[in-house]
């Protein structure tokens, strides 16, 4: 090999490179994009639905992927009944409970569900603070809504089970959920 | 009818009608004396005209001395001094040496002497009035005589010259344009003189002959500055009813200073400038409108001026002033005050904002002249703008200031419009502050200080306790809460900035395993949270000192010697406290293991609690006492209705798994000391009851959020736990719950004192 086709050669290894080089870039920016994209300007594509840890103690979250076909504000019920994938959780929604119809008015979103969730219910300030706030914390995950109001049969109640007031709107309850 | 009677009749009729006609000229006057009504006590008749009064009722109306010589027939009556004289046939009263001429004089009828009413009457002193409108003749002796009405003082002080004080009134229009002095039993001397009537002020005397009173009254264009409290000066010899200041001149003199002038004293007036440049507007508290000069005729810079009283009760008057420049009029502060009746501006030099420095919490800057800084808060970002209008720039001010403290990133200057400059401190929080401003030599500081950070953080040791004291600048709320899991004492400390990174914190050891602190928001609120991590339980007592600026906890050393010290004090007797049974009738609550209902162990734990409680001097109610539905409103309004000291709400737990257990206390904001009375009964529960000790939580749950008292919700045990239901079964068991909660109540009531 001559000294011009050594040179040709490295010229040609330098146009590879150089290829190569605009490729990853190119690779790196579309990555960022998407990245972004899903990360801060898109819809969250996933919820966060929340149970009780086996002690009664505190709410820990498990994601599901939203179902497209479905409407989300009824698929976080069905997710919360259908109960947690992990061992050490347990579902806070008792047996029968179907949510009825919703209504979003501004950020509130008040969920208007059958008797079930009373009348099946285990009782207790512990189980019905689970119950109502893995409800609450599961809704209040989108940000568009800031607090829920839980009606049952269209009346409005002062307690689910006699304890925590629901005449009031609630908000997301962070004192509840189990650090990681 | 027959003729006599006809006679008889028509007799009757003439003499009637001749009764009538000979005495209705006088019969119809109605004569007072004093007020009284005496027209049937004086025989009176008419001679040409004049009302005569028989000589010897008028010198007992008037107590006088009667002297009747025949030979000259010479009258003489004689009362307080004054003797006056008439004769027979001559139509003059004699006094002393002058002489009242009357149209009929002294008259002889039947032999009685008859001598003119109102001559008479006024010789000797009294007054006599006759409304002809209804034939009523007035006679009142005057107490005292009115002889001056000027102004004082400079216009502040109307005074009424009189010999005496008699009652007096003092009546204002609605307008407030017409006062009205009335002064009883008073006349207005023969040289009186009006000295209060101008351009602005009218006076206009009203005798009130009936009421044997004399009315000022006094009106005016514009409102009279009559105080209407305490405006009212009695002296010797005269009344003074004293005024608010009055506006006298506006005008400008010859240093271009443009000045407003009152009668006395003007307070401290409100300045403000429109956002039209153009325009200014100077409100003066307790100033009246008055008769004032205007004189800004041939000047530079003033174009209008317009006042008006803006406002009467307070009063305020308002000048509203044009200017023709750009520059702005600006108070002048006579430091020396010596002229305190003059408000003066001067066109603007603008003041000069110098020296702008900040230091440790503390802004201060200088002014060549008084300025009123306006300052306020904004929160997205925090900061804290301070507006000072007719201000400009010094040349040691800077655009910026980097401060980056604990407390203030940078301080930003700028013009804000023409006249304002504006101070923007960028606060790490939003914080308290306070405006100082203090008068030196030449210039005027001013201080802003932020407020409520902790200004020292230390612990103390005793043989008995180890003390946690932490220092404010400022008194703040703040909450001490206790933990377990692991063993800590937090102090939430709202709305104070945490500058504790720049103070020396105690060195952690003994007690203590760390001291932490953080920022986060608690239902809205800011808060700071120190942490204390000790290295096991301790029994804490909370005391505040220095106006709520310190907080002291000390911390029991042992925990036998230890909660302890209040151990000693009996709690106060006689508290009331509502025991609420949770569930009952148609509502059984959770239901158990095995199907125990919660309705029955809660009423058997409240039943013992109120034994227990009841034994040791306190006064407990329960909510229900068998079983029977209670709704959550009333119990609530039964604890609130009853003014109860506390309240404690007995339930028992469940879930939807049977392993979980324990027991716990919840609390809520309702009332402050709700957390310090869940830690006093859960210390209780946590330690002795033998189960679970899963925490105190705060959540709104009905009952606690609802009652006023500090209130307690506690869930005692796990129904949907098998060993737990079989605790809550047992009488033992609803025994030593209840013993532990009493214990607990009765330690907050120790450590709280009830009320």
């Amino acid at each position: 090999m001559n000294f011009k086709d050594r040179f040709m050669e490295l010229i040609d290894k330098r146009k590879i490179l150089a290829v190569l080089r605009i490729l990853v870039l190119t690779a790196a920016v579309i990555y960022l994009i998407f990245f972004l994209s899903n990360n801060f300007f898109g819809v969250q594509d996933y919820i966060e639905v929340y149970f009780s840890t086996e002690d009664a103690m505190y709410l820990k979250s498990e994601t599901r992927d939203i179902d497209q076909e479905k409407d989300l504000h009824y698929q976080i019920i069905e997710e919360l009944l259908a109960g947690p994938e992990s061992e050490g959780l347990r579902a806070t929604i008792p047996d029968g409970v179907k949510l009825l119809d919703y209504n979003i008015e501004g950020k509130n979103i008040t969920l208007n569900f059958n008797n079930e969730l009373r009348e099946n219910h285990w009782g207790g300030s512990a189980g019905e603070m689970l119950t109502v706030y893995s409800i609450v914390n599961s809704y209040t995950f989108f940000k568009e809504i800031d607090s829920v109001s839980i009606i049952l049969e269209g009346e409005e109640v002062n307690t689910l089970v006699g304890h925590l007031d629901l005449s009031e709107p609630l908000m997301y309850n962070q004192e509840l959920v189990m650090e990681e | 009818m027959s003729l006599k009677h006809k006679f008889l009749i028509i007799f009757f009729i003439f003499i009637f009608s001749f009764i009538m006609g000979s005495t209705s000229i006088y019969a119809q006057n109605t004569i007072y004396f004093n007020g009284e009504n005496i027209s049937g006590n004086i025989s009176t008749v008419s001679v040409k005209g004049e009302l005569l009064v028989k000589a010897t009722d008028l010198a007992e109306m008037l107590n006088a001395d009667l002297k009747w010589q025949p030979a000259l027939k010479l009258l003489e009556m004689e009362a307080d001094d004054v003797k006056i004289k008439l004769m027979a046939n001559s139509s003059y009263i004699q006094i002393k040496n002058d002489a009242i001429r009357t149209k009929a004089g002294l008259q002889l009828i039947d032999n009685q002497a008859y001598l003119p009413l109102a001559k008479a009457i006024e010789a000797f002193g009294y007054l006599l009035e006759y409304q002809r409108d209804n034939e009523e003749l007035y006679i009142f002796q005057p107490e005292t005589t009115i002889s001056n009405v000027s102004w004082q003082e400079d216009g502040n002080q109307l005074q009424i010259k009189m010999d005496e004080i008699t009652p007096y009134r003092i009546l204002h229009s609605d307008d407030g344009k017409e006062l009205t002095v009335e002064i009883d039993k008073a006349e207005i001397d023969e040289e009186f003189s009006d000295n209060i009537s101008n351009n602005n002020y009218y006076l206009k005397v009203v005798n009130v002959p009936d009421k044997a009173l004399l009315r000022l009254i006094i009106r005016s264009r514009n409102s009279i500055p009559f105080k209407i409290d305490g405006g009212v000066y009695e002296k010797e010899d005269a009344l003074i009813l004293s005024f608010l200041p009055q506006l006298k001149k506006i005008y400008i003199d010859e240093d271009n200073t443009f000045a407003v002038e009152a009668t006395g004293k003007i307070p401290e007036a409100d300045i403000e400038y429109l956002s039209d440049v153009r325009k200014m507007i100077i409100d003066i508290p307790s100033i009246v409108i008055g008769e004032y000069e205007l004189d800004i005729e041939k000047n530079s810079f003033i174009k209008d001026v317009s006042v008006r009283q803006h406002n009467l009760d307070p009063v305020v008057l308002r000048i509203e002033v044009e200017t023709l420049g750009n520059k702005p009029l600006q108070p002048i502060i006579d430091p020396q005050k010596q002229k305190n009746n003059v408000l003066s501006f001067k066109e603007g030099e603008k003041t000069i904002i110098r020296d702008l420095a900040y230091n440790s919490g503390q802004l201060s800057f200088k002014s060549t002249a008084h300025i009123d800084p306006e300052a306020f808060l904004l929160s997205q970002p925090p900061r804290l703008v301070v507006n000072l209008f007719n201000a400009q720039r010094g040349d040691n001010i800077l655009d910026e200031i980097n401060v980056d403290d604990s407390q203030i990133e940078k301080i930003r200057t700028a013009r804000f419009d023409e006249k304002t400059v504006r101070l923007v401190a960028d606060l790490k929080e939003l914080t308290g502050y306070q405006i100082s401003e203090k008068q030196e030599e030449g210039y005027y500081s001013y201080i802003i200080s932020l407020q409520n950070k902790f200004s020292k953080v230390s612990t103390e040791d005793t043989a008995d306790f180890k003390n946690l004291n932490i220092a404010l600048t400022g008194s703040t709320d703040y909450e001490v809460k206790k933990f377990t899991h692991p063993h800590r004492i937090v102090i939430d400390v709202k709305n104070a900035y945490n500058n504790l990174d720049e103070l020396d914190m105690p060195a952690n050891g003994g007690l203590i395993k760390e001291i932490r602190s953080s920022n986060y928001e608690l239902e809205g609120e800011k808060v700071t949270r120190l942490v204390f991590e000790l290295d096991k339980y301790f029994s804490h007592t909370i005391k505040k000192s220095d106006d709520g600026r310190l907080i002291n906890i000390a911390l029991a050393k042992s925990a036998d010697a230890a909660p302890d010290e209040p151990m000693l004090i009996a709690a106060p007797k006689n508290n009331l406290i509502i025991i609420d049974a949770g569930h009952g009738g148609f509502d059984p609550g959770a239901i158990g293991y095995t199907g125990l209902q919660e309705k029955e162990p809660n009423l058997a734990i409240a039943k013992k609690l109120a034994e227990i409680l009841d034994n040791k001097g306190q006064k407990a109610l329960l909510t229900r006492n068998r079983d029977k539905f209670i709704s959550l409103q009333k119990r609530v309004s039964t604890a609130n209705e009853a003014d109860a000291e506390l309240f404690v709400s007995i339930h028992a737990n469940s879930i939807n798994n049977n392993t979980a257990g324990g027991v716990e206390t919840y609390y809520n904001g309702n009332n402050n000391n709700s957390r310090l009375f869940a830690e006093k009964i859960h210390d209780k529960l946590s330690r002795s009851l033998g189960i679970i000790d899963r925490g105190i939580k705060k959540d709104n749950f009905y009952v606690i959020k609802y009652t006023k008292m500090p209130s307690v919700l506690i869930e005692t045990a796990f129904l949907s736990n098998p060993r737990e239901e079989k605790l809550l079964r047992s009488p033992e068991f609803h025994s030593k719950a209840a013993a532990l909660i009493a214990d607990g109540i009765i330690d907050y009531l120790r450590e709280n004192g009830g009320r």
